[in-house]
């Protein structure tokens, strides 16, 4: 049995109604732990060696990321 | 009367304008050499695993900034590691040697014994292992 039209209406609008203060709560936000120590160290040399290269043009190329002082 | 207390206003509210305009400024220029400047007094200091950490909790702007470094370089990391097809903590891993390498006298460092140390005058830092010859 099909619903009367006012109420497929009603039903909508009372949907949307409820969406708008759902998502006007969203926000956005940074991890709280960002970054965790982990002791374990898991790389192969082939792998460091390989990476070594682009890893220091990062550093160079971020000086924002990787402060420094002048030497 | 009425004119001249206007006027002083107006001139306290440019005096407060250009107060405001100079220390804003001044506060960007010190957000970098306060980072090296808490480094050099060893409140921060560099880990083995690429990130920037402390052995004593620093005051909160300096651990804001610290923060903010940090997840600046964990998406530095993970792009490289995306570019090369490797892991986000092989970049890191890689980039805590080159950065281990290069910690000066007095600064703070810590290895993957986890133990917070300084460098002494005279002294080579301790690059792990895994590292390798450089």
């Amino acid at each position: 049995m099909r619903k009367p039209r006012f109420s497929r209406i009603a039903t909508a609008s009372a949907a949307a109604a409820l969406c708008v203060p759902l998502t006007g709560c969203i926000t956005v936000r940074a991890p709280e732990q960002p970054i965790e120590i982990n002791l374990n160290v898991d790389i192969r040399q082939e792998v460091l060696v390989r990476l070594q290269r682009d890893v220091e043009q990062l550093i160079q190329q971020n000086p924002d990321a990787f402060p420094q002082a002048p030497r | 009367m009425m004119i001249r207390s206007y006027l002083c206003g107006l001139a306290a509210g440019a005096l407060a304008v250009l107060a405001t305009i100079s220390s804003a400024s001044g506060a960007a220029q010190t957000g970098a050499s306060a980072m090296v400047a808490a480094r050099q007094a060893g409140q921060i200091g560099e880990r083995f695993d690429g990130y920037l950490g402390w052995a004593v909790p620093p005051p909160d702007t300096l651990r804001r900034q610290v923060e903010a470094i940090n997840i600046r370089r964990r998406s530095l990391y993970a792009n490289l590691a995306h570019q090369r097809s490797a892991s986000p903590q092989e970049v890191a891993i890689t980039a805590g040697c080159q950065l281990l390498a290069r910690v000066a006298v007095g600064e703070i460092y810590m290895l993957n014994d986890g133990v917070w140390r300084r460098r002494a005058p005279g002294q080579q830092v301790p690059v792990p292992t895994y590292c390798g010859q450089r």
